[in-house]
């Protein structure tokens, strides 16, 4: 295929937003933030900064003529903090320059005078819990009668589990580029997986219609979630600056800025306990999490939902009781990150399966297959919706067989009774991954066509590209509608102003919601065009095939290009381009009963993984990775394996390495890729054996594939769970080397 | 003469920094391409030399006929000055000057870019890879690449990219043109602005009287570490000749101190082949090519890898001060916390190790959070004469576990005149505790310090013995 976005990434021209070529009178952009955690800002003195040189403007929260608020959900997030307010978190924005340079603008930014009033901050989850430090009710969801279920279970197991947060480690920080534009309003570049919600908040703090600001993302330097809700941030503030100078102004957070203001994913805190039977049957399930949302709501509800109705991940059970606790602390506002709540609740029922198999002495992974969702019978979640094209049981036979399970085990075992200072371990993992948005309005995409004289198509999808392939798959989806050849096919920039309220690219959806809104687009276009096309081949009827570039009567086996049906449609004045839209209907749940469809369908598979642990030093290496993934009918298998490893890894990342360390006063110690470490070349598997699951099309989604963004990141738990069996100890998220190393002098 | 010469791109440049429009010479490259050249292909990640997303290629003449030698680092740290008669070759580079179009095509074909931040950079790691000849396998692909980060992809495609280009060089050489190298009459530089200077000395006498004139000028080696900092006037002693060469005599292996920690694995790593590994996980490809013996252990850093080498060996340091030269066993050139016994006007001309003597068992380890471009938790370097499997004398030599790199005396102690075995091993671990009480900080708590420096003597046997099966 023709890789026209990669090739620019490949020799250096795509324009991420720091590379663009931005105008001479440009001005760059520096935002200050609190030094506090939780402090009341008394007083604000800005007289030096406004005569340091090269400065243009300086601005507060009085200067916003519009609404000073930027939350994405939750009205709880002002765009500057006001003077006489208490701060949230270290790091909130207080005030912004705009300066020639950007080191004029940091440079006045070291003049400022202001006294705070030092308030105790809130800065574990522990505390929030004792304090009821909360942001909204708590989440639950129950079924049957999980405490009588418990007390009657034969056997009981239960514990704790502590999951870290991650940073997103985009490579592009948090950037806009804000324009004035001559008629009023506002051009801006973003690097935004939601285009719509900066246009909603540039136009309520500048108090300008929607019509006159324009959002446009162009390639992402990576995403990840992070830029799903707060990549609003920066077009907020750079748009309030160009607005005030009425000159173009360039904001790009600096690394460490980056990492100490935006929000990373959610750290959590469970406690479990599991019922089940001497077959390891979990006949009951008790969960409560807190999750430490930060200093303010985000998309935490949205969050702790979808970790609610993943609290079976992949698992029947027969009786639950699920709460999730929404934490408020004085750290950055945890967000969206790849996977949604949904890692973490996976991690917690593992490890209660994990401990099942501990008191059965079975291995977890005959215990896990025990509990899938059935096909028939036992296939309803607890907020009741069924489990379709359930692939659980066949995709565990499959990974079973091609990692030789049975022989792996027994060679490990061997291997740990040779070894005292290497252990390996061993241990598989399921995914079962709801795919939409839980709020059923968003499940919405528009898409436009514009077809060229020449027979050329450009595309236009709500969807932003951020290396996850969006705009290559779209191309696909079309040349397969239209016979278009994909080298004639290109994915225009994502905007606001062709493409108007979308929802973020997140949850996966991209590929599925941009699909589907172009392939209505197709859809029309073609049934608009086939009677010319008929009509061409001298035909009154006869069924088209739109295939090589051509449209063909598959009765006749007559044909015309797709270049000269084009112009004649031209010729006879009708339009060559077309919109189409998408949504999915009756997904929701009703909060009352917690029952509903939260999703639209499920992507599963399994995944093995087997690893050697050096005792000694904490070290480990992954040996193999087996892993069988339901993509549905794949639209492009190079992209969907490439997500599929780049997952694995960042999970994995999650699980055993990366690690956010606050001090007591709440300010972020790992701060920079100095010291917040994500995964090397040396930390890839040794091997890996990925299959794509065949023969499970998915009827529900576009050209029958399944979405595959976020799935994958569950199989990182593969390799945290065969490092607890190569260590013998359960152990926390993520289990770094302080965890795994083992004290041998004294054995 | 205030001015730089240099080629980028196949294009000569004159930087006269005498002019107002000039950059500073302490301008990094990666910022002067981007914003003076308006070269963008580099990316700005990190800033800090962590990610390799601003990967440059640095080629230098080797010889008069042509031959260059081609080092990738990471512009981010790279000062201007070091472009001095040398050839930058970026992402932008036409393929008659740097033919990368082959390591384009291998990664188009694996998928091996996604969000493609980091893609330049690995191209450019790559690149260098193919000219320096190294092997096309799995191990040597990763040392090449380990520092480079990408967040997207999880490594494997690119990996597989990188496995598939081992023709690749054929091609690459049958594009491109010889390189293009400004005239310059002297590689030594004085380059001045505002109240700025970088001054770059390439021969001992002109270091020697740049000494006695500034006295108290921080000196430079790799600008990798604390150097990254400097912004106000240095003396850059990386290219003085003299301290770049290796001397061998019967008795001794004596390294200049502006030695790369590549050119100290090659050139020890031949007399001592434990140090090879130990010493590719220091930093990352693109550091280990800048950063410079002398640096690392003027920088007096408690953990750095280098040190704790050099007291193993009992190895010496030749430092050079205005009038005369005295050297000072490594063992007590450490003083304190960032401290170490040099004397304004005075720098580490070279180190002077041992060479390998008989019946000595070698090792070090080094423990990290990432096992590639991170600062060691704890380290440890470790010579044991033995003498009928008793051990003769005992250096373990720490780094991580106090306010300096420091032996462990107690440890030592015990083991001396003992049987290396691994219940004695076990039992000196038990004496690691009266030796150091380490402190808790981002790079690993105290526990976690003690238990890797009191398992590491267990390593230790286990490495003996596997060499002795």
């Amino acid at each position: 295929m023709f890789q026209y976005r990669e090739a620019s990434h490949l020799s250096g021209t795509t324009d991420y937003i720091p590379d663009m070529d931005v105008s001479a009178s440009s001005l760059k952009a520096y935002v200050i933030t609190s030094p506090y955690a939780r402090a009341k800002l008394v007083r604000c003195d800005l007289s030096r900064i406004k005569s340091a040189p090269g400065v243009q403007a300086v601005l507060t929260a009085e200067d916003i003529p519009g609404t000073n608020q930027m939350g994405i959900v939750a009205s709880d997030e002002p765009c500057l903090m006001p003077t006489g307010t208490v701060c949230g978190y270290l790091g909130q924005a207080v005030c912004l320059i705009a300066a020639r340079t950007l080191e004029m603008a940091k440079n006045a930014a070291s003049l400022i005078e202001w006294e705070w009033e030092e308030l105790d901050p809130v800065l574990t989850l522990k505390e929030a819990m004792d304090k009821k430090n909360f942001l909204f009710d708590p989440l639950i969801l129950t079924r049957g009668n999980p405490a009588k279920a418990m007390q009657e279970a034969p056997f009981q197991a239960e514990g704790m589990l502590s999951t870290g947060g991650q940073e997103h480690v985009y490579f592009e920080t948090q950037s806009a580029y804000a324009v004035p534009l001559c008629q009023g309003g506002l051009f801006i570049r973003s690097s935004t997986q939601n285009p719509t919600d900066n246009q909603r908040i540039v136009s309520q703090i500048l108090s300008l219609p929607a019509s006159m600001i324009e959002i446009e993302a162009g390639c992402l330097g990576g995403g990840f979630g992070g830029k799903q809700s707060q990549g609003s941030w920066t077009a907020a503030w750079a748009s309030l600056l160009a607005w005030k100078t009425g000159k173009p102004v360039l904001m790009i957070l600096d690394r460490e800025q980056d990492m100490c203001l935006s929000g990373k994913r959610h750290p959590a805190e469970a406690r479990w306990k599991v019922g089940f039977n001497k077959e390891g049957k979990i006949l009951a399930y008790e969960v409560s999490m807190a999750f430490d949302c930060g200093w303010c709501e985000d998309v935490s509800s949205a969050v702790l939902h979808h970790c609610l109705f993943h609290a079976d991940s992949a698992y029947f059970l027969p009786a639950l009781s699920a709460t999730m606790y929404a934490c408020r602390t004085n750290k950055t506002s945890s967000t969206a990150f790849r996977g949604f709540g949904v890692p973490q609740a996976a991690a917690v029922i593992e490890s209660a399966i994990t401990a099942i198999s501990r008191v059965l002495k079975k291995d977890p992974a005959v215990i896990r297959r025990k509990n899938y969702y059935g096909i028939k019978k036992n296939n309803t979640t607890p907020c009741n919706m069924t489990v379709e094209h359930n692939i659980l049981r066949s995709a565990h036979s499959q990974v079973i067989k091609n990692s030789d399970y049975k022989k792996l085990r027994k060679e490990t075992v061997e291997f740990n009774r040779k070894h005292a200072f290497t252990k390996r371990g061993l241990a598989l993992v399921p995914v079962k991954f709801g795919i939409s948005f839980n709020e059923s309005f968003l499940n919405q995409a528009g898409a436009l066509i514009n077809v060229y004289k020449d027979g050329s198509v450009l595309l236009h999808h709500a969807g932003t590209e951020m290396g996850q392939g969006l705009h290559d798959k779209m191309r696909i989806v079309v040349h397969r509608e239209l016979g278009v050849p994909l080298e004639r096919i290109r994915v225009y920039n994502t905007t606001t102003s062709v493409i108007p309220n979308t929802t973020s690219t997140a949850a996966s959806t991209g590929t599925d919601f941009g699909g589907a809104a172009l392939k209505d687009a197709c859809d029309k276009l073609k049934k608009r065009l086939s009677p010319f096309a008929l009509e061409l081949m001298g035909l009154k009827k006869g069924t088209l095939c739109w295939n090589n570039n051509q449209i063909t009567c598959t009765e006749t086996d007559q044909f015309i290009s797709f270049i000269s049906l084009v112009n004649h449609a031209y010729m006879v004045c009708e339009s060559l381009s077309e919109k189409g839209f998408y949504t999915r209907k009756n997904i929701g749940f009703d909060l009352k009963t917690m029952e509903g469809r939260p999703y639209w369908y499920y992507v599963m598979g399994t995944s093995v993984a087997c690893v050697e642990l050096d005792l000694l030093t904490g070290t480990h290496r992954i040996m193999d990775v087996w892993i069988v993934h339901d993509c549905g009918k794949t639209i492009d298998r190079g992209i969907d394996l490439g997500q599929i490893h780049g997952a694995f890894m960042q999970g994995t990342g999650w699980c055993t390495l990366e690690q956010l360390i606050t001090d007591n006063k709440g300010r972020l110690l790992t701060d920079s890729l100095d010291n917040y470490k994500i995964p090397g070349i040396y930390d890839i598997p040794d091997n890996y054996h990925i299959a794509l699951y065949q023969g499970n099309p998915e009827p529900l989604n576009i050209q029958n594939s399944r979405a595959i963004g976020e799935p994958p990141l569950i199989y990182g738990l593969s390799v945290w769970l065969a490092l607890q069996d190569a260590r013998g100890t359960s152990l926390p998220i993520p289990a770094t080397k302080e965890m795994l190393i083992k004290p041998m002098y004294n054995e | 003469m205030n001015i730089l010469r240099f080629c980028i791109n196949g294009q000569e440049r004159e930087i006269d920094f005498s002019k107002p429009e000039s950059p500073s010479p302490f301008c990094s490259v990666l910022h002067y391409i981007r914003h003076y050249e308006k070269l963008t292909g580099t990316k700005e990640m990190c800033g800090k030399g962590d990610c390799g997303a601003c990967t440059v290629i640095l080629a230098s003449q080797t010889d008069s006929k042509g031959e260059c030698n081609y080092r990738a680092l990471d512009s981010c740290l790279l000062p201007l000055a070091e472009l001095h008669g040398n050839h930058l070759l970026t992402i932008e580079a036409p393929a008659d000057c740097m033919d990368t179009l082959p390591i384009r095509e291998a990664f188009l074909k694996e998928r091996a870019s996604q969000c493609g931040f980091c893609s330049p950079g690995m191209v450019l790691s790559i690149y260098s890879h193919i000219k320096n000849g190294y092997p096309f396998t799995p191990e040597f692909i990763k040392r090449t690449l380990s520092g480079n980060l990408c967040r997207c992809t999880g490594y494997t495609t690119i990996l597989q990219a990188a496995l598939s280009l081992e023709k690749a060089g054929v091609i690459i050489k049958q594009n491109e043109k010889p390189l293009l190298f400004p005239i310059i009459e002297n590689n030594s530089l004085n380059l001045r602005k505002n109240n700025e200077s970088y001054i770059r000395p390439v021969s001992l006498t002109e270091l020697k009287e740049l000494l006695k004139d500034y006295p108290h000028l921080p000196l430079t080696g790799g600008l990798t570490g604390s150097g990254m900092t400097y912004r106000k006037s240095v003396i850059d002693v990386s290219h003085v000749k003299e301290m770049l060469a290796c001397e061998e005599t019967e008795d001794f292996i004596t390294l200049g101190a502006s030695c790369t920690i590549k050119d100290m694995s090659t050139l020890l790593g031949k007399h001592f082949p434990y140090m090879v590994p130990y010493l590719e996980d220091f930093a990352s490809e693109q550091i280990r090519g800048k950063a410079t013996i002398g640096g690392s252990l003027a920088d007096g850093s408690p953990v750095g890898d280098i040190m704790p080498l050099c007291m193993a060996h009992n190895a010496v340091c030749i430092i050079m001060g205005p009038d005369s030269i005295r050297e000072v066993f490594c063992d007590r050139f450490m003083l304190n916390y960032r401290k170490v016994d040099l004397k304004p006007g005075e720098l580490i001309l070279a180190v002077r190790f041992d060479r390998p003597a008989k019946n000595v068992f070698y090792a070090a380890f080094k423990q990290s959070r990432r096992k590639n471009m991170d600062i060691s938790s704890v380290c440890l370097a470790a010579t044991i004469k033995l003498i009928n499997g008793k051990c003769h004398s005992v250096r373990l030599v720490y780094g991580g576990m106090a306010a300096v790199t420091a032996h462990a005396l107690q440890t030592e102690k015990f083991l001396k005149g003992k049987v290396f075995s691994l219940s004695n091993c076990k039992k000196a671990a038990n004496c690691i505790a009266a030796d150091f009480e380490p402190l808790s900080d981002l790079r690993g708590s105290k526990q976690f310090r003690m238990d890797t420096a009191k398992n590491m003597l267990i390593s230790l046997y286990q490495k003996y013995s596997e060499q002795n099966e």
